[in-house]
């Protein structure tokens, strides 16, 4: 017995001994990598870059929010009763610094940085000797720099100054960086892009990489750059380089393909967000758009623009009625009331306005026709762009996968249009590019653009009218300065609000408290707790 | 949950033993749900889904000491010296979900025609420790008592270079009730003991990976990060990384200082024990959110470190007194009172953050709390309201007021403020309310604890009594947010007939429609703080033992040795003003214990009354 005491003794003892052994108290993680060791192959790498397009479907981004803040605050949307809680702040400009969606909007952008420059630092340490592997790392530093600087264009445009941070640090020295100028976010901005464009192939193989951002998404984002900083000659050169070889943009012969849901595959797509159908609750969960992205939300790329905008569903917005009258303006040769035909694919409403009167064209029980309530005090005209009640009378929940535009080539025509009527030139070269885009719809075609100050208003409502609902016309207010008076204008005239909330302030958003409440430095270069 | 364990002692000579154990843990648990297809506010649909999980967790730790213990007349020694080895072991779960369920008849995911592994875990059980410690011991005569230890902890939590802390005890304690002057001159004395300590213990309570290096991050659970690409839009796997790590972190320590006093009185029927503490914890292991600049959370999320944060200090008074007695018949009682008395403040920040920290925000407001030198950990920090907004004249009467003090005829007092809405106190009197006008509310920290225990039996009945209560604290009522406010369309509480309505409205609550983040009426303010003191009847429980007679009568004697049968009830009075459903609100859904206690998001559960009724038998 005591000699098994004695036996037992010493084999624990032994065991002991290796017990101690102070290697056990390294331990690995055995359900993820160590980042050091993962982004070492072409595979890991490009999972890197997947996980950076990723970011666009993130909280205040494509999934959902960035429609809704950027329709509320151009005015192309208009609150419904159904809107409610912290939303109707953006459309009723009464929002400050602890606004969710805006503090979401910030830090995804981030995320977007961050997980860019995880690429372009990993790929940079990764330096693979193949040659296929060499052009593969190019191709995804480029594919960052591009993202990166989208991230950047949306925070330049948004609120001026603001930390710039281009490389990836694991630990975060420091907790605290400052304010970078606008200048300097602009330079990062076309430095990336000219890399980027240098890089990116014209195209990729669309069965597996339609989606991956191109060297003509590089160029149009640059020539887009240029033209937000006024750099009116550059942008010019820059946009033109898009309607020669090696590019093969076109514009979209439907107007309707373009914002259905077979849009992905549209030549006239320059950068888009992929947004795939959603359809099962066992891989991703419908309102993975709250908040669930990546986690409890399961696997789901699908948009929910269409089920909040839907008049059928959750109905939480209007197309004012303000915007409805700007597809009505004199004809260009008869001077008469002219209807743009672009109203009837952006919206429903009544025969009048140039709506869609009918919907469930595709239906297997026929069109029906779109109740169109003369006596609402609202106006009850309602989103069809991006919507598919073509093909369904109801959604029953969030599952579009028409996907979202960033650039397509119409606003790149439009773009270079502008850059040359800028620079004074409203002959032929701007009257062909806009006849152009309004050839493609349907739209009666302009003789003559008139001298600038013409020119540019011709240019001004047709960006309003061809990109009603891409969250560009916010964008372009802000940039031509006129975001004030457009808007306070719309919404005195427009029926049920009256109001004229856009103050000097509100051309740039606030920091958000989800940056100042953590980052003094930041928090010190705030002016009247706004900007 | 079973818990092997194998040991084995060996004597060496008199007094030194060597023993070394094996123990070990093993534990698992299953979950299954089954939700009913039903439609949520905000016409939220999901169907009908089922999902099903397993999980299991093992680990040992291993110990290995000799032991002294010898007496020499008066002199007793006692030491132990040894090791040992904390197992990080191993813990995996997997879980499925059911989709496309035909019906509610069976429940379960069996007939679910779509099913998904919705999540897979595989890792440490928890973190692994190797530790090697010394005691010693030495009394004399019984009167004077000495201990001193030392412990060096190595733990997987930390890198490479703070892996190892040192730790150490010291305790003298004088029983001076033996002494020779206190027999004689202060003899209503039957037990008499101060005693001093002075200790350093640490703290490594930080996730064991992914803290000092940063790992990849795929999806919560792994593989739901993708994208689509390709003109069918299938998902592909992303692979990134959403945390920062922090390589220098280090094991969190805390230096105490205690001064007690143990005291009987009446043959020790009556026991008072004071106590004296001062705790200096310094670099407390938190996750600290940082800036969103930073980029690095998921998303929805603020981005968040792991650091050494803060040091903070603990001193407070602990007075206890209790008195058993016996009375003739066999009635016996016993009753005891505790009070405690605790202040906390925070000394400094570290190194590592300037900034005061900031957490503790739910349902889209601002953060609630707020760390920094010289206040409580996780104070509430915000304005104070002064009363709601009559009517338009009000304001302009403020405004204008705003306007002559700072010279500027545009200054408004308060940004948005219209009729209706809560005024807040201009408290650094720049003439308009700014983020300046925010100080500290109040902390979650109660100020004293106290509690009352007493127990009587009598003739085979006994009756047992728990009263336990704190005060001086503050909590955050989040329901407010819901029942005293509408912003959004949540139901609301009949306190919502106090709102105002109409111009010259004297009310209590600002308007309906009002907005909904922090930035008008419900910013962080003493509105949404209630006093968290409440004193609660916690336990009362009432038996009856069968007498022995009873008992011999069954079988013989021979089946059962006791038989007690009582009825308990918890939790059963609860006194409070506290609004909200149970003022014993621990912590924020997901939040940091340090940051964001004390604010009840409406996501815990309130305690159950529990009524239970037993019957204990011995064999």
């Amino acid at each position: 017995m005591k000699k098994i005491i004695y036996f037992l003794t010493g084999l624990i003892a032994a065991f002991q001994l290796a017990g101690c052994d102070e290697s056990k108290l390294d331990l690995e993680s055995q359900s993820a990598y160590d980042y050091k060791t993962y982004f070492t192959s072409s595979e890991g790498l490009n999972q890197a870059v997947v996980a950076t397009y990723a970011t666009l479907l993130h909280n205040g981004l494509w999934s959902r929010e960035y429609y809704f803040i950027f329709d509320l605050l151009g005015y192309e949307a208009k609150k419904t009763t159904n809107l409610q809680g912290d939303m109707a702040q953006i459309a009723d400009y009464s929002f400050g610094t602890s606004q969710a969606q805006i503090g979401q909007l910030w830090n995804s952008l981030y995320r977007l940085i961050l997980r860019s420059n995880v690429v372009i630092d990993r790929a940079g340490v990764w330096n693979p000797t193949g040659a296929a592997d060499q052009q593969a790392a190019k191709q995804y530093i480029a594919e960052a720099r591009f993202l990166r600087s989208y991230a950047y264009f949306n925070i330049v445009n948004l609120w001026g100054k603001a930390p710039l941070i281009t490389a990836y640090d694991s630990t975060v020295a420091n907790n605290y960086p400052s304010r970078s100028s606008a200048e300097a976010i602009w330079a990062a901005i076309e430095n990336d892009l000219k890399l980027a464009a240098a890089d990116l192939p014209v195209s990729y193989d669309a069965a597996t990489g339609l989606g991956r951002a191109t060297k003509g998404a590089a160029v149009a984002l640059l020539g887009k750059s240029y033209l937000y900083q006024k750099k009116w000659a550059q942008a010019e050169t820059t946009l033109a380089q898009l309607t020669a070889a090696p590019f093969t943009y076109s514009l979209d012969p439907s107007y309707e393909n373009l914002f259905s849901s077979t849009n992905q595959s549209s030549p006239e797509n320059i950068f888009q967000i992929m947004n795939a159908k959603w359809t099962d609750w066992g891989i991703g969960n419908q309102y993975y758009v709250f908040g669930g992205q990546e986690t409890w939300g399961g696997k789901a790329t699908h948009s929910d623009r269409a089920q909040e905008y839907g008049f059928k569903d959750w109905f939480n917005v209007y197309i004012p009625t303000t915007t409805v009258k700007s597809f009505q303006y004199p004809h260009p040769t008869t001077s008469a009331n002219y209807i743009d035909p672009r109203a009837k694919f952006t919206f429903y409403g009544s025969k009048e306005s140039g709506g869609d009167t009918q919907y469930c064209q595709k239906c297997a029980g026929g069109a029906i026709d779109f109740p169109f309530k003369a006596d609402d005090p609202q106006g009850y005209y309602v989103w069809k762009k991006y919507q598919y009640y073509n093909e369904v009378a109801s959604y029953g929940g969030p599952q579009s996968s028409i996907n979202g535009q960033v650039i397509r080539f119409a606003d790149v025509l439009l773009m270079l249009a502008e850059a040359q009527i800028q620079q004074g030139k409203t002959g032929a070269d701007p009257l062909a590019l806009i006849n152009q885009v309004r050839k493609r719809s349907g739209a009666v075609a302009y003789t003559s653009l008139g001298a600038q100050a013409d020119a540019m208003k011709i240019i001004m409502r047709e960006r309003q009218v061809e990109l009603c609902g891409e969250q560009s016309r916010y964008f372009d207010l802000i940039r031509w300065g006129i975001a004030k008076q457009t808007i306070n204008a719309q919404r005195a005239a427009e029926p049920g609000d009256g109001k004229q909330p856009f103050q000097d302030k509100n051309v740039l958003l606030p920091i958000p408290d989800v940056e100042k409440n953590y980052n003094p430095n930041v928090a010190k270069d705030i002016a009247n707790g706004w900007n | 949950m079973f818990f092997p364990q194998v040991f084995a002692e060996v004597d060496i000579i008199s007094g030194l033993r060597f023993r070394t154990q094996l123990s070990a843990e093993i534990g698992g648990g299953k979950n299954r749900s089954y939700q009913y297809g039903y439609t949520g506010g905000n016409n939220l649909t999901n169907p009908q889904q089922a999902t099903l999980g397993f999980s299991n967790y093992s680990f040992y730790t291993l110990e290995n000491y000799f032991s002294y213990n010898k007496v020499f007349g008066q002199h007793s020694v006692s030491a132990t010296l040894g090791n040992s080895y904390l197992d990080p072991g191993n813990s995996s779960g997997l879980n499925a979900t059911g989709t496309k369920i035909p019906n509610d008849a069976i429940q379960n995911i069996s007939v679910a025609q779509s099913q998904a592994v919705t999540g897979s875990t595989y890792g440490y059980a928890r973190s692994s420790v190797i530790s090697y410690f010394a005691r010693l011991g030495y009394t004399f005569d019984d009167k004077y008592i000495l201990t001193g230890s030392f412990r060096r902890d190595g733990a997987s939590n930390f890198g490479a270079n703070n892996r190892f802390g040192n730790f150490y005890g010291l305790g003298v304690a004088w029983r001076f009730v033996d002494e020779e002057f206190v027999k004689n001159g202060l003899n209503f004395l039957s037990d008499g003991k101060v005693r001093f300590g002075l200790g350093r213990t640490g703290n490594n309570s930080i996730p064991t990976t992914g803290v000092t290096s940063v790992l990849t991050y795929s999806g919560s659970p792994n593989g739901n990060l993708v994208y689509s690409l390709g003109t069918n839009e299938g998902f592909n796997p992303g692979t990134t990384i959403n945390t920062l790590s922090n390589p220098n972190i280090r094991w969190e320590s805390t230096d105490q200082t205690n001064i007690g006093l143990d005291l009987g009185f009446l043959n020790n029927r009556l026991n008072v024990t004071v106590d004296w503490y001062n705790r200096k914890s310094s670099g407390l292991l938190v996750s600290v959110p940082v800036s969103g600049s930073t980029g690095a959370s998921a998303s929805g999320g603020q981005p968040s470190k792991y650091a050494n944060a803060a040091s903070a200090q603990n001193k407070g008074v602990e007075f206890s007194v209790g008195y058993r007695d016996q009375a003739r018949g066999g009635f016996q009682y016993n009753m005891s009172a505790n009070l405690a008395y605790n202040k906390n403040i925070v000394n400094s920040l570290g190194s590592e953050f300037a900034a005061p920290i900031q957490a503790g925000a739910f349902s889209n407001l601002p953060a609630f709390t707020y760390t920094a030198a010289g206040s409580a950990i996780g104070s509430f920090f915000g304005y104070e309201v002064s009363h709601v907004a009559k009517d338009q004249a009000e304001i302009d009467a403020l405004n204008a007021k705003a306007a002559e003090q700072t010279g500027d005829a545009t200054t408004k007092y308060q940004a948005g403020l219209l009729p209706g809405d809560f005024i807040f106190k201009d408290l650094d009197g720049d003439g308009k309310v700014t983020s300046t006008d925010q100080k500290i509310l109040g902390n979650p920290i109660p100020k004293i604890v106290y509690g009352f225990n007493a127990g009587v039996n009598y003739k085979g009945f006994d009756l047992n009594v728990v009263v336990s209560g704190v005060s001086g604290l503050k909590i955050v009522n989040a329901f407010k947010f819901v029942t005293e406010n509408e912003s959004t369309g949540h139901n609301a509480s009949t306190e919502i007939l106090k709102r105002w309505r109409k111009a010259g409205d004297v009310a209590e609550l600002p308007r309906a429609g009002q907005s909904a983040t922090g930035d008008g009426n419900l910013r962080p303010s003493d509105w949404w703080l209630e006093n968290g003191a409440y004193l609660r009847l916690r336990n009362v429980t009432l038996g009856y033992t069968l007498p022995q007679g009873v008992i011999e009568g069954i079988g013989g004697g021979k089946v059962f040795k006791s038989i007690r049968v009582y009825a308990a009830a918890q939790n059963l009075l609860t006194f409070t003003k506290y609004k909200g459903y149970d003022p014993e609100v621990s912590t924020q859904n997901g939040g940091s214990f340090i940051f964001s206690r004390g604010i009840d998001d409406r996501q815990q559960l309130p305690q159950p009354r529990t009524l239970l009724c037993g019957l204990q038998l011995g064999f």
